[in-house]
């Protein structure tokens, strides 16, 4: 398959320059409004720095907030109310700054007008196999509750507020930012629309605002830890049976990572596959299902579509090619073993790996302490010969001379009868001496 | 002599200096707030409830990171300064209960001693001024050593109808302030207070460490004997009228010590009459 490359800045310069071209078309000029990012006064006292405090459990404290990364943020445009949608008061209640992400805010998409929402994530996320995490009564105290309730991932494990460029791409951006005022200005008067809104639509031109390793890190950071999730308990999607997880499952992410799926992304190359290209590679990408769940991408059903998808693997939908799509993504004979618990290690005892390895080790062993012992103790001995076939190498490989016994036995079984011929017995005598010379030299 | 000193030291441009060479000759005696330690004579009701204080401590173990980050980026903020004596026993930010004002109380810990707050004897006249924790001398005064003021802040003007708080300008550039400088109090040239590391705060510790009820029970009673458990109002420093600290001695320039007198947080809790009070946050910007 050939791949077209081009320099992202190709692709953003280009499309900005065709969008403002279009916009050129357009009769008369534009102006927006300029955002109210904290029409409250939240910040009057959450911009200061060294609000802090020790509360009852020992946790250190912090109601800071860095004013202008805030402004800076995915949620910049958002007032702090929109979220702590209850606080009116100080001092708050802390029920009353609980945050639900399905809860709409004052932002407006601006195609349709409607409130900007999370909400279709968040139901999305509920249909997952980690839809039993929190999605909303987050506050800053009750991290520990949420810790203590659930092990599953929530809104806030996973994202933080976020600047609304990131930092890899702050130079591409600013590049292609420079347009805006040249170009879209034209029509599009005013400092509101060139800086907020120029800014809002060219966000849109640099991509996805996490590339694949980001998103590898979301998932990681809990499923590179055994020792969190060994005491979790899986529920079967069918029976609704409960289970530990298995070995494959808690170290998932370290035989991931021992695949090329993994590896090209390690080393930059975008064409390896993140967990959520085959996790949850529709939608969203937060409907993560257990393998065994018919809906599952990761389906022995559905794999055919999901490696094919995105110009990966297109020949997996060719029947002759069904079983490339069972090779095991998660192996885990690539596994170190040093990785096992106890536990895991006793399962893995029972594996044909294990019990080849119960067969060969002790023969290793056996090998080498004799090399061992050879080391210290045979070096003044002389040629030293395989029990069986040694000599006959040493004659037919090596050209030496054989030994006056192999000489005599090969004489006698050739000539049996001739018992008193005495020469073969004096050559055999020399010759069994320059053998002896030789070896020692 | 002291008296005449003095006079020189609030007049001339050489004061950090002069005070410094004065401390040093006068370091061989003890901080006042030692000397009232050692003259208290905590009473019963006192030594009651120190004693049930005692009973009731609880050491807390801080814990700092969780697996859940903030989801807010926090400013980065050095730790307060740990050489200040009541650190030996108190928390670092030690101001736990008082929900309404634990957090602005802990923000001053950074740039305000203890004593400055805690320790005001009414029969000596005490002077304030920067001091260097580390260093252990007096730190010259500067504008760069307050903390940075923002426009927005200050109360709006009578004409301005605006409801809304604003980026702002800042006063001064974002520095880096050092968090062993805080303002100190003084008493004849010399810092009042104990430091966590000298002998006689040894001597204390070392009494502590017995593990003895009733000599703890004593010890606690005499340290906090010359203290008030409650510091002054926000209006003793944040008002025009009632200044304790002399701003611009301490360096504020004019736009500073507008910004520190004329700030809507004080006035804001300035409106608290009761101690379970609530007050619509929108009020801040009025």
């Amino acid at each position: 398959m050939k791949i077209f490359r081009t320099r992202p800045g190709d692709d953003i310069i280009s499309l900005a320059l065709l969008l403002c071209a279009l916009l050129f078309c357009l009769p008369s000029t534009v102006t927006a409004e300029p955002r109210k990012p904290d029409p409250d006064g939240c910040l009057t006292c959450h911009s200061l720095p060294g609000l802090h405090w020790i509360d009852e459990d020992g946790m250190w404290r912090v109601a800071s907030i860095d004013k202008s990364h805030y402004f800076s943020s995915l949620h910049g445009s958002v007032p702090c109310r929109d979220c702590h949608r209850k606080i009116t008061d100080y001092p708050h209640k802390v029920e009353n700054g609980y945050v639900d992400c399905s809860e709409s805010c004052h932002v407006e998409e601006p195609s349709e007008g409607e409130a900007y929402t999370h909400k279709p994530i968040v139901d999305e996320f509920e249909e997952s196999t980690h839809g039993k995490g929190w999605h909303k009564d987050f506050a800053g105290g009750n991290r520990f509750k949420e810790l203590d309730e659930s092990k599953l991932p929530s809104c806030r494990r996973c994202h933080d507020n976020a600047l609304y460029i990131s930092e890899n791409k702050t130079t591409l951006f600013k590049e292609s930012f420079a347009h805006t005022e040249t170009e879209c200005g034209t029509c599009h008067v005013g400092e509101v629309w060139l800086t907020q809104m120029g800014g809002h639509i060219l966000r849109r031109f640099l991509g996805n605002r996490m590339n694949k390793n980001d998103s590898n890190e979301l998932c990681l950071d809990c499923h590179n830890t055994p020792e969190y999730l060994k005491d979790i308990e899986l529920e079967d999607s069918e029976t609704g049976e409960k289970h530990k997880p298995d070995t494959r499952w808690l170290h998932a992410a370290e035989s991931y990572q021992r695949m090329l799926h993994s590896r090209l992304l390690v080393v930059g190359v975008e064409d390896g596959a993140s967990c959520v290209d085959c996790h949850a590679p529709q939608g969203l990408h937060h409907k993560i299902l257990r393998d065994e769940d018919e809906q599952a991408s990761t389906h022995p059903d559905n794999l055919p579509d999901t490696c094919s998808a995105s110009g990966c693997h297109g020949y997996a939908k060719i029947d002759e090619n069904k079983d490339f799509v069972l090779t095991d993504m998660h192996d885990t004979d690539l596994l170190a073993m040093t990785l096992f618990s106890k536990e895991e290690f006793n399962n893995f005892t029972k594996s044909v790996w294990a019990i080849l390895s119960a067969l060969t080790v002790p023969i290793i062993i056996v090998l080498a302490i004799g090399s061992l012992i050879w080391a210290f103790t045979g070096k003044n001995r002389g040629l030293i010969m395989a029990i069986l076939g040694g000599e006959h190498f040493q004659v037919y490989m090596a050209g030496k001379k054989p030994s006056a016994k192999k000489r005599a036995k090969s004489t006698t079984a050739r000539t049996p009868s001739r018992k008193s011929d005495s020469k073969p017995i004096r050559k055999n005598t020399t010759d069994s001496a320059e053998t002896k010379e030789s070896d020692n030299d | 002599m002291i008296k005449s000193l003095r006079q020189i030291t609030h007049s001339c441009s050489l004061r950090p200096l002069i005070l410094s060479i004065a401390m040093s000759t006068a370091l061989n005696a003890e901080p006042l707030y030692w000397d009232r330690v050692q003259q208290a004579q905590p009473d019963s009701e006192a030594l009651q409830k120190s004693e049930k204080l005692v009973k009731e401590h609880k050491t807390l173990e801080i814990i700092k990171r969780t697996r859940i980050r903030p989801f807010h980026e926090q400013p980065k903020y050095d730790k307060p300064s740990k050489n200040a004596f009541c650190m030996s026993c108190h928390l670092p930010l030690p101001h736990t209960k008082n929900l309404r004002a634990r957090t602005f109380l802990n923000m001053h810990t950074h740039y305000i001693t203890c004593e400055t707050c805690h320790f005001r004897p009414e029969d000596v006249n005490l002077d304030y001024r920067w001091f260097n924790y580390h260093e252990r001398q007096l730190q010259s005064a500067s504008s760069e050593l307050f903390q940075v003021i923002e426009h927005h802040m200050l109360l709006p003007d009578a004409n301005s109808k605006t409801m809304q708080s604003k980026p702002g300008k800042q006063i001064q550039a974002t520095k880096k302030r050092d968090p062993n400088i805080k303002i100190a109090p003084f008493f004849n040239q010399q810092p009042v207070m104990l430091f966590k590391d000298s002998t006689q705060a040894d001597s204390l510790l070392q009494q502590w460490q017995d593990d003895d009820l009733q000599q703890r029970t004593e010890v606690r009673a005499k340290i906090h004997a010359p203290l008030e458990s409650k510091g002054p109002k926000c209006v003793a420093c944040h008002d025009s009228d009632k200044q304790m600290l002399h701003l611009q001695q301490l360096g504020a320039t004019q736009d500073q010590v507008k910004a520190i007198t004329m700030h809507r947080i004080p006035l804001f809790f300035s409106r608290y009459k009761e101690k379970d009070q609530k007050i619509r946050i929108i009020d801040v910007l009025r």
